[in-house]
């Protein structure tokens, strides 16, 4: 009797199971209220404890050791991160100019803009089967899904699960990460793709007859929409041609150290900014404009 | 009440925990516990909480926390027909059935949400977290205080 109870309540919780993951997974519900509560309740849990960790260490640095120096150490610093990524997005634009000058009409990429982030914590719990980084900024911040995540060297990988204040980041390592890419001097693009931590990344269909070289610097090439094109994100290490295979194998390291990485910087694109305050005419026309198929 | 305050400060060092060392669950343990002491509500509210903890954390669709805690009960239900599951070599089979368990479940969640599975890494924290469990869990029922077990809920 009492077998035939445990049985009906396996299978009675089974039942709801199922359902549940069913309802879930076309629904996505579950997902985000986990997100939503679970990485509150960790990011509340961790952060305070890093907060003060970090202001001590700082109080310690600042006015144990040499106090004018390390201040003047840590305002270069920062500068020099600033720089760096200034020389880089300088260094793209300069080379896209060039390859579009004798184009009369360029469309302006859409802008970007950067919002710095704290990572809390790395791939945690019995569940965590991407290689990911917890961040301190969430739908709040307006940080969503595919958010582009990114340090001053390269790009670190991208949003998958937005909580409210803290959010859920995969690393470009992991092997289920997929970033359209293509080569700084060589133009060639390639798919990367993660291979686990620790591990190489690989570069998937680049054509056998693309001039990369080792040491190329990989750029997002924005073909998927996901990050504007032209950060930095890899290394080319190795490049092999097969005798079989219609593409060449290529291997490359990411630019940035995925373990010991504190900050990241989040992009937001930066939606245009419409006329409000213009007149209803105005506004009709652009709206009767606006309504008008591209092409026709 | 103050077992509840207790159970708290229990989840925040062992999420601590988790963040120290990535893939082991340091809250099964305490669900043993509870598991064993029969605090029915605490087991549904804790089941709850911290499978929202684990799968939000965690990168697998929602439903790996509610098989992996609903298992630890399946196992005490099942293993007090045969053996004493108030022991600790009953702490060590379910550390032990829960290490074997963590590689199987995360293949076929992996495998439902079509996502790349790596079978070294899983198999490893199988390892540990068969390792921890029989060694936290001593650890919690020695620091557990006794005027807490009869503690009305």
């Amino acid at each position: 009797m009492k077998l035939k109870r445990a049985a009906i309540a396996v299978i009675i919780g089974l039942f709801v199971y199922l359902s549940l993951y069913s309802w879930n997974l076309r629904s996505g519900q579950l997902d985000r209220l986990a997100g939503y509560t679970g990485l509150e309740i960790v990011k509340w849990v961790l952060w305070p404890c890093e907060y003060v960790y970090d202001r001590s260490v700082a109080f310690m640095d600042k006015y144990v050791y040499l106090v004018g120096l390390k201040q003047l150490n840590d305002q270069l610093s920062s500068q020099n991160g600033l720089m760096r990524l200034e020389i880089m997005k300088l260094r793209e634009k300069a080379s896209e100019a060039e390859r579009y000058q004798h184009l009369l009409e360029i469309k302006p990429l859409p802008d970007w803009k950067t919002n710095g982030a704290r990572v809390i914590a790395h791939r945690m719990g019995p569940s965590a089967a991407l290689d990911s980084v917890i961040i301190n900024k969430g739908a709040v911040s307006g940080v969503g899904a595919d958010t582009p995540v990114m340090t001053p060297l390269g790009v670190l990988g991208r949003v998958v699960e937005p909580g409210l204040s803290a959010a859920k980041a995969m690393l470009l390592t992991d092997r289920n990460s997929r970033i359209s890419v293509r080569g700084q001097i060589h133009r060639s693009t390639g798919l990367l793709v993660g291979d686990g931590a620790g591990e190489p990344l690989s570069v998937k269909y680049m054509k056998l007859n693309a001039p990369v070289t080792e040491g190329e610097i990989l750029v997002t090439s924005g073909l998927a929409g996901l990050f504007p094109p032209g950060l930095p994100v890899a290394k080319v290490t190795s490049v092999e041609r097969s005798d079989i295979s219609l593409f060449l194998s290529v291997e490359a390291v990411p630019l940035v150290d995925m373990e010991n990485i504190e900050d990241v910087l989040l992009l937001h694109r930066v939606m245009p900014v419409t006329n409000s305050t213009a007149g209803n005419g105005n506004s009709t026309v652009q709206s009767v404009n606006s309504t008008i198929p591209e092409g026709s | 009440m103050y077992s509840a305050f207790w159970w708290a400060c229990f989840s925040f060092a062992a999420i601590w925990a988790q963040k120290i060392v990535p893939g082991v669950d340091f809250l099964a343990p305490g669900l043993l516990l509870c598991v064993q002491m029969e605090k029915k509500y605490y087991i549904i509210w804790m089941i709850v909480i911290w499978s929202l903890i684990q799968d939000g954390i965690g990168g697998l669709p929602f439903g790996y926390s509610v098989l992996w805690y609903a298992s630890i009960i399946v196992f005490y239900r099942g293993g007090a027909m045969f053996f004493d599951v108030q022991s600790v070599m009953f702490a060590l089979l379910c550390g032990g059935l829960l290490g074997a368990l963590h590689p199987f479940l995360t293949a076929m969640m992996s495998m439902l949400a079509d996502m790349v599975w790596v079978p070294d890494r899983y198999i490893f924290e199988g390892v540990l977290q068969a390792l921890i469990f029989p060694v936290e869990w001593l650890l919690l029922k020695y620091i557990y205080p006794q005027r807490f077990e009869h503690e009305p809920v």
